[in-house]
């Protein structure tokens, strides 16, 4: 008996000794019996372009070399904003932004902001500023004040 | 559709078209149970895990890179569900889908062919069972496989002389082996 002759007839055992009948694929069985993997498959494709933005950007991020720069450029941006002139001051007002009526201009604490932004000449400009509004136009603080405490 | 690739239909079902993700199963599925079946020697059961296969790989078939490994891929899922079977029950890995009665001279030729498939490595008897199935062609066993032609020939032909040898120590088929 020829090689070939005893191949086939093992071949023909394997085939006899095991269900090796080509299995059939049923679809729609399979997604009534996988629902929630399949409506994953089919919903989850909507987001796949977002996704794949940020498999980009993952990649880049392996590199170690990309992961130092961006943590330089962070750190960089960082102590611009601290060192930026003026990041500690506070922004400059107008009085008449916080005090809109003479009345208001001439409070203890509408005054003592006066102050504080600008010394005596500022509390002095504020008084003349209150004063115009009340049409006495020459009146000076010292005249506010005494014409105030009487 | 029959003829597209499996890279155009893997990257459409990441896309979420459902039609080309049970084309790819409707490919692989024989694939799958004769793997499954080659693990665990149960061919309902084989057909159980193929299936489950398919689930998880619907589930993680957007964190394949290479859409063009698919087959390599689901392949690794398929082995992973049978090992999960294998390990959460007692094995069952007695090739017996033909209960054979021992009566015929027929049947006991069958069980010691099932006996040596049984001796053969998990590798070996993959690929006995990947070709006998309906006839595999040997460009789907490749893509399953992850090897070349040549060399699944090789294995095949390797497998099948163990077989042989396994049958002439049990007796069976002296004259013709």
């Amino acid at each position: 008996m020829n090689e070939q002759k005893d191949e086939k007839w093992l071949d023909e055992l394997i085939s006899g000794s095991i269900d090796t009948s080509e299995p059939k694929f049923d679809a729609e069985q399979w997604k009534q019996k996988h629902p929630g993997e399949f409506q994953a498959l089919v919903e989850g494709g909507a987001i796949l372009p977002r996704a794949g933005r940020f498999g980009v950007l993952s990649i880049v991020m392996r590199s170690r070399i990309a992961q130092v720069a961006v943590a330089a450029v962070f750190m960089i941006a960082v102590g611009l904003f601290i060192a930026r002139p003026g990041h500690d001051r506070q922004p400059q007002r107008e009085p008449d932004q916080w005090a809109k009526s003479p009345a208001e201009m001439v409070t203890s604490a509408s005054l003592r902001m006066a102050y504080n932004r600008g010394g005596m000449e500022a509390l002095e400009e504020q008084c003349d500023r209150a004063a115009r509004i009340l049409g006495q136009g020459s009146l000076s603080m010292v005249d506010l004040f005494e014409d105030l405490n009487g | 559709m029959a003829q597209e690739p499996d890279s155009g239909l893997v990257e459409a079902a990441a896309y979420g078209d459902g039609d080309s993700f049970t084309e790819l199963c409707r490919r692989y599925y024989p694939a799958m149970v004769a793997i499954a079946h080659s693990m665990l020697g149960d061919r309902h059961l084989a057909e159980d895990v193929a299936q489950q296969a398919f689930a998880t790989a619907a589930v993680k078939l957007r964190q394949l890179r290479q859409k063009e490994q698919f087959a390599g891929w689901l392949a690794a899922i398929c082995r992973n569900e049978a090992r999960d079977i294998l390990r959460s029950r007692k094995p069952v890995c007695s090739i017996e889908d033909r209960p054979a009665t021992g009566e015929s001279d027929e049947n006991a030729v069958c069980e010691s062919v099932r006996a040596a498939l049984k001796k053969l490595s998990a590798s070996a008897r993959e690929v006995v069972f990947l070709r006998f199935y309906d006839d595999m062609p040997y460009e789907q066993i490749s893509a399953v496989l992850g090897i070349s032609e040549q060399s699944i020939n090789g294995r095949l032909r390797r497998a099948k002389k163990k077989l042989a040898e396994y049958l002439r120590r049990d007796g069976y088929g002296e004259a013709r082996l």
